[in-house]
């Protein structure tokens, strides 16, 4: 035959098909509109977030006759309490009284050092009551201790042995699974529907008359799926892209590591998933040929999907259940359900989510650390549980580097209990911050092992538990940092000590009341098994 | 030359098509005519394979029609499709390119297409915005656009206005200038009379008449004569021999001359009666042969 025209291989007339698909898609003002709300939606899932983990709960406590002593045991008895204590100094009662009734102050402490202290609170001590109680109680118990001339020694450290030192971190993991299922169904459904009302579309319009005198159905059927599948893919990167620099510009998640390797599981069943649905959905919509009867065929598809989404909320929080294993082998509910798996550490998509295991610090350990020269009294068993790991590899640590760039850890109390976040920079002295995620050091002996700042395990096969970096800070006002072996001053009152662990060296708070505060570096008191 | 060969088509036990075969030559314009059910549809699309025939072939150049060759066919469906919300012209273009234009002379052929059939203004709109008439250029278009080597249109004409009707028929002809084989069906006998080199007139599931216009009229039976004669008496034509008055009204007077009848031998009576105004053989149109041929239950007329 003669004519302008070459005849078309199938992979021309499929990319052909599937060009029209992207080109009149995107152009939607539905599709435009949709998308939007859609990214709107993981937006306002961040906001909500922040909005709920953001609830300062600093104790504000004004002191009047304030000295750092004072301030420094308030502190330490709000780390042991699980509290952010700020002191404000006021200059008299009435000062500090106006701060009270004005709500600028949770509680104002006058004549600390006196005989008789008071405390001013709004209407209720509660807790500010029971953390300055603790605070008074111990400078006045160290202040006779040292009247009588008794030396205090550093107290032991506790070893602790952790059963399951990931259980905390499965509940970050599965929020994060939980949105990513959350997204992962919407788009499965979105696009599931695009491709049935595409197909609905061709029927009804006729126009399939003519598209079949050129192609064969499947030419058709694999290029809508596939272009609507790349619209899917790129509108799934950018809500990921979103979600992901959104919940590291707002420090919403503590785990980047893990975040990002959910995120890319998430895309990867998002292919899988879609193509399965987009071929139940398109077989689904060629029942028909008019678009008001596609409601009744694609009801029951849509229902398939909802029972998978469901199943694999169940799943997200409890990856490890029979439920979870034994749906995972049913595609049906592949797309969703491996969300959860990929939130779920040490489960066979663990490959995929970049061997994140365990990166997270426990909430106690922070505490610990802080209030070093009392371990063990007020700590959470968390703590304990990190410590003693650390002190079961000796060798291991003895290689570990501490992490370089400055920070402090913060916790917060979430919904769901103590949550820790590194923040680089330092939070005190509120000196800017520097990139957190800008160094990574070697973790291990083993090749090719990374630990990130903020990591408190080793990434990788080692498995190795490192101790957690030190909250060593490299404040931009004074630029003082704390050595092993040195006896320095903090660059301000706040935690300036570094930890290596129970089992390692700790920085132990001179005893003497009356000098200024000083840390001194001690010999571990208990030596590794 | 494209061979409709034997064509039989049933639905259940209503046989459609009970073997339809009609040739057409490369630059012939051939009108297919029918009833409404006759089994023009079933037919074309039995040649663009949307529907399989339980017996017979399509041919083009000797060889069965099968994917790539089918692609050279430019096609209009009777229920027309298009997609409703993409834009004329990129619509255009998209078909071009499905018949395997690449993407400059599908653009240009589009640009082309859009003006011949005056929708250069409504490129950039959306196809479900235009009306129906308009809708119809843009699925000729879209027939067109691809330079095909065969035209396969189903009523074409159907909802256009005249001036469209003449565009329209103005582009069919170019293209069998060109030596494109073009076959349409139509209600429209005039049309198909006007444009036509060929006729086939379909009922009953196979072709009852077809050839040129001029054929079909050689072989309609009987040849009408209008005399009128404003002065003539009635019954005036009644002596002649072989003649059957069909109607006499006031003068105007239709025979109905028999094998062997004379027609001066008409003139000459006529005249005898005074004045003659008209003396013309009455040519029967299409829509009378179509009649004749749809009704005739004997299927042996076809030519």
């Amino acid at each position: 035959m003669s004519g302008p025209g070459r005849s078309l291989s199938s992979a021309q007339l499929v990319r052909l098909v599937a060009g029209r698909e992207i080109s009149t898609r995107i152009r939607d003002k539905g599709f435009l509109v949709g998308s939007a709300v859609l990214i709107v939606l993981v937006l306002g899932m961040l906001v909500f977030q922040i909005a709920v983990n953001s609830g300062s709960d600093d104790t504000e406590i004004g002191v009047v006759g304030v000295s750092t002593e004072v301030s420094t045991a308030l502190r330490s008895q709000g780390d042991a309490l699980g509290a952010d204590v700020r002191v404000t100094g006021y200059a008299d009662e009435r000062a500090a009284r106006a701060a009270v009734e004005d709500g600028d102050v949770d509680g104002a402490l006058l004549d600390p050092a006196g005989d008789r202290p008071q405390l001013l609170v709004e209407n209720d001590g509660g807790s500010v009551e029971t953390l300055v109680q603790g605070a008074l109680h111990e400078l006045s118990v160290s202040r006779q201790l040292a009247d009588a001339g008794v030396q205090l020694a550093g107290p032991p450290a506790v070893d602790v042995v952790a059963l399951d030192p990931d259980a905390d971190a499965d509940l970050e993991a599965a929020v994060v699974a939980l949105v990513g299922v959350v997204v992962l169904y919407g788009l499965l459904i979105l696009f599931g529907q695009f491709v049935a009302q595409g197909v609905v579309e061709e029927k009804s319009s006729r126009v399939v008359e003519l598209l079949l005198a050129t192609m064969r159905p499947w030419h058709l059927l694999a290029g809508k799926i596939i272009g609507l599948g790349l619209l899917g893919l790129a509108q799934m990167l950018v809500i990921a892209a979103i979600g992901v620099a959104g919940a590291l510009g707002f420090d919403v998640v503590d785990l980047p590591g893990r975040l990002v390797g959910t995120v890319v599981t998430v895309i990867a069943w998002f292919v899988l998933g879609y193509a399965f649905y987009a071929s139940v959905f398109a077989a689904a919509a060629s029942l028909v040929s008019r678009q008001e009867d596609l409601g009744s065929v694609i009801t029951p598809v849509s229902l398939l999907l909802v029972v998978g989404f469901v199943v694999s909320v169940q799943a997200a929080q409890d990856p490890t259940g029979t439920l979870a294993t034994a749906t995972s082998f049913v595609l049906l509910r592949a797309g969703a359900l491996a969300a959860g798996h990929a939130g779920a550490p040490g489960r066979g998509c663990g490959g995929l989510v970049g061997g994140g295991r365990r990166r997270r610090p426990h909430a106690g350990h922070d505490r610990g650390d802080r209030a070093g020269r009392r371990p063990g009294l007020l700590r959470r068993p968390a703590a304990h549980r990190r410590e003693g790991e650390a002190a079961r590899g000796p060798d291991r640590r003895a290689r570990l580097t501490p992490s370089p760039v400055g920070g402090t850890w913060s916790r917060r109390r979430g919904p769901r209990g103590w949550t820790a976040t590194w923040t680089s920079g330092c939070t005190s002295c509120r000196a800017p911050r520097t990139s957190a995620a800008a160094t990574w050091a070697p973790c291990c002996a083993t090749a090719g092992t990374w630990r990130a700042p903020w990591s408190s395990s080793c990434s990788a096969s080692c498995r190795a538990t490192t101790s957690r970096p030190g909250t060593s800070a490299r404040c931009a006002t004074t630029a003082s940092r704390d050595r092993p072996g040195e006896r320095v001053l903090p660059h301000h009152e706040r935690s300036s000590r570094t930890d290596e662990g129970a089992g390692g060296p700790v920085w132990i708070r001179s005893p003497d009341p009356n000098r200024a505060p000083a840390y001194t570096w001690r010999r571990p008191v208990s030596g590794p098994r | 030359m494209l061979e409709f060969d034997g064509l039989v088509k049933a639905y259940g036990g209503n046989r459609v098509l009970d073997g339809v075969g009609f040739a057409v030559a490369p630059g012939q314009v051939f009108g297919f005519c029918g009833a409404n059910g006759a089994g023009k549809t079933t037919t074309m699309r039995i040649a663009m394979g949307l529907a399989r025939a339980d017996a017979g072939e399509v041919r083009w150049s000797g060889r069965p029609l099968d994917g790539t060759t089918r692609r050279r066919i430019g096609y209009m469906p009777e229920e027309r499709g298009l997609y409703p919300k993409m834009r004329v012209g990129e619509q255009l273009t998209w078909f071009a390119r499905l018949h395997g234009l690449d993407a400059a002379a599908a653009a240009r052929a589009a640009d082309v297409w859009t003006e011949r059939l005056g929708l250069a203004e409504r490129r950039g709109d959306r196809v479900e915005k235009l009306s129906l008439g308009n809708q119809q250029r843009v699925q000729l278009a879209a027939a067109l656009v691809s330079e095909p080597d065969v035209l396969i249109l189903d009523e074409p004409f159907s909802g256009l206005d005249p001036v469209g009707v003449d565009s329209l028929a103005e582009a069919l002809l170019d293209q069998a200038r060109r030596g494109v084989p073009v076959v349409f069906s139509s209600h429209q006998l005039d049309l198909v009379e006007r444009l036509c080199d060929a006729v086939g007139i379909l009922a009953r599931g196979r072709i009852v008449a077809s050839g040129t216009v001029g054929e079909l009229r050689a072989h309609a039976t009987g040849r009408q004569l209008r005399v009128v004669a404003p002065d003539a008496p009635a019954g005036w034509a009644a002596a002649v021999p072989g003649v059957r008055v069909v109607s006499e009204q006031r003068g105007d007077t239709v025979l109905e001359l028999g094998p062997g009848a004379d027609d001066q031998q008409v003139l000459t009576a006529a005249l005898g009666t005074g004045r003659v105004t008209h003396f013309a053989w009455r040519e029967p149109t299409l829509v009378e042969l179509f009649r004749g041929a749809v009704t005739d239950t004997s299927a042996g007329v076809a030519a």
